[in-house]
């Protein structure tokens, strides 16, 4: 194409040149003529006029030849682009295609029209549909989304696209003959200079993964209901024995039945602890937060934990500086955690110990500091005291009774109360737990007046 | 205030229902009868007459609020205060079992020499 042009163009330049020469030397060699006629005259001019001739001719065929090789050199480099993005792109849908999933461009422009620009060919197993089918046109991917989920996933597009924040999404998809399946959606915005969005992301097929979750989510359900019957009529049985409710009962045959009880206790406590938990993970657990007074809360856990420490012989003191603290709290959540600070600080505490409840006011937060005389905590077992089934158990610490996820729970529980747990401790000096939670300004109009 | 004597448990599993009955009995000083089914508690109701009817809420077949409705809808309850018995319960739970129509919950596993003290504090709150 070009390289006819230029031929073409010197193929002109030679007519013009030519004729201009042939017109400049006639016009040369008349007025030559004019002033001297002889032969002798015209034989020069028509020489000057063919060797002039000659020059242009060579000058226009270097320069074609010139224009040509030039021509030649960019067109072998451009074949050499084009082979290296070939390279590319098979390189890419190589790798792609050994992904879970698909991995895609998304891109949508400011009339609302939205495409994937690139999508790899994992949309054959997440949507059933090619990348050629979506590249223009994205309408048979989002008519494939669950209509339930559907508002969701434009919301959120919409929201990511506003805020160009990471878009990230469970959403089901909907098959025409009816099979559902879940997937998990990731993708990182950028505006372009046309003002549509383009997004770069993975979308992962996560059925599996939700199945089991249920599963799991059932099973710790069914399961701890089904041990709750028979623990009931355990509890209730030797609830009976134990209050004498037929006769008094030899010595020993009394302290079986108060190991038992004991113990039936802690399977309870256990059952609990595991449906919390369970409850916490998946999000199901309900809090009642209202703004109230905390110190009658702590004061409700002190007395409800009283019995407690007397089996091990240790005795709770409350301190307060500030009797005026108003929280915003699940107030049962919170004797929850203070139940569980509070009983560990007895089982770890030496016989006739005191344990130290410290009620402050710190800055705008309410502190609530249990401080025993215990062993300490370990440096080593300290990484891991609010992970769940987390009890310390080296041999110089006796073993304590316990379902190793109080604090797990604790810790879950005061994040919900926008709150935080924390602890100090030397090995040897006892340890102290600390409660910080934010203290809802005097001003506050939720705060009645007293 | 009239005083709290008979008393219906509804509930499917035996050996509880042998503790609450002895619970309710021996330290209660009530008369408890005891039905297996709400299709049972449903057949035995007129007869028994109960003052208050404590239910299990998971019971195969008719399960507590169930029963609780036909019990309802066929007799007059406006006077008989029901009271569920089920596992460990989350406050917005109770609310929605009271709406259901019982007056109270009992949280499994119960203390079985508590349980009377309880049953009698529920029965004078519904009399006030």
């Amino acid at each position: 194409m070009i390289i006819q042009r230029v031929s073409s163009t010197s193929n002109f330049i030679t007519w013009l040149g030519s004729a201009l020469l042939l017109a400049l030397f006639s016009w040369l060699a008349w007025r030559g003529y004019q002033l001297n006629p002889s032969a002798d005259v015209l034989q020069r001019w028509a020489l000057a006029f063919l060797v002039s001739e000659l020059l242009l001719l060579l000058l226009l065929s270097d320069m074609q030849r010139i224009t040509r090789r030039l021509m030649r050199e960019l067109q072998q480099k451009q074949n050499a682009t084009f082979s290296e993005e070939r390279k590319a792109s098979e390189l890419l849908a190589k790798i792609a295609s050994q992904l879970p999933g698909m991995v895609f461009q998304f891109k949508l422009t400011p009339d609302g029209t939205a495409c994937f620009p690139y999508c790899s060919e994992g949309i054959r197993d997440i949507y059933h549909l090619t990348p050629e089918q979506v590249k223009y046109n994205a309408e048979p991917v989002f008519a494939l989304i669950h209509p339930d989920d559907l508002p969701l996933v434009q919301d959120s597009i919409r929201l990511s696209a506003q805020q160009l924040t990471l878009w990230k999404l469970d959403y089901r998809v909907r098959y025409s003959d009816g099979e559902i399946i879940w997937v998990t959606g990731r993708s990182v915005p950028e505006l372009q200079d046309d003002g549509s969005v383009l997004w770069h992301g993975f979308i992962n097929d996560i059925t599996e993964r939700k199945k089991i979750e249920r599963l799991k989510h059932e099973f710790v359900s069914t399961v701890s209901h089904e041990l709750r019957t028979p623990l009931t009529a355990i509890s209730g049985a030797i609830g009976l024995l134990h209050g004498e409710v037929f006769g008094a009962l030899p010595a020993q045959a009394a302290q079986m039945t108060a190991v038992a009880q004991a113990n039936v206790l802690k399977l309870q406590l256990l059952i609990n602890d595991l449906l919390d938990m369970d409850k916490l993970i998946a999000g199901k657990m309900q809090f009642d937060i209202q703004p109230q007074p905390l110190l009658p809360v702590i004061e409700k856990s002190l007395r409800d934990n009283q019995s407690y420490a007397q089996q091990y012989q240790v005795s709770y003191q409350l301190q307060v500086d500030d009797t005026e603290l108003w929280v915003s709290i699940d107030s049962l959540r919170l004797q929850q955690v203070m139940a569980n600070l509070l009983s560990n600080a007895a089982k770890f505490s030496p016989p006739g110990a005191t344990v130290t409840v410290d009620v402050q006011h710190l800055g705008r937060h309410a502190v609530v500091r249990v401080i025993d005389q215990g062993p300490g905590i370990s440096e080593e077992f300290k990484p891991y005291i609010f992970d769940k089934f987390s009890q310390a158990d080296s041999s110089d610490i006796k073993s304590k009774s316990g379902t190793g996820l109080g604090l797990a729970i604790s810790k879950q529980l005061m994040t919900r109360m926008q709150g935080e747990i924390g602890f100090h401790s030397e090995p040897g000096k006892g340890a102290e737990f600390y409660l910080l939670l934010p203290l809802l300004s005097t001003a506050d109009d939720t705060e009645p007046t007293p | 205030m009239i005083e709290l004597q008979r008393i219906m448990h509804v509930e499917d599993d035996p050996s509880i229902q042998q503790v609450a009955k002895i619970a309710l009995e021996a330290v209660g000083g009530f008369t408890v009868h005891t039905c297996s089914s709400g299709k049972q508690a449903l057949a035995d109701y007129p007869d028994f007459a109960p003052q208050l009817i404590l239910l299990d809420v998971m019971m195969p077949g008719m399960d507590g609020p169930t029963t609780l409705q036909h019990l309802q809808q066929q007799y007059d309850l406006t006077a008989v205060p029901a009271v569920f018995m089920t596992a460990k319960v989350q406050s917005n739970e109770v609310a929605s079992y009271k709406a259901l129509g019982a007056v109270d919950v009992v949280v499994k596993p119960f203390d079985p020499m508590t349980l009377s003290d309880q049953i009698r504090r529920i029965w004078s709150d519904f009399q006030q």
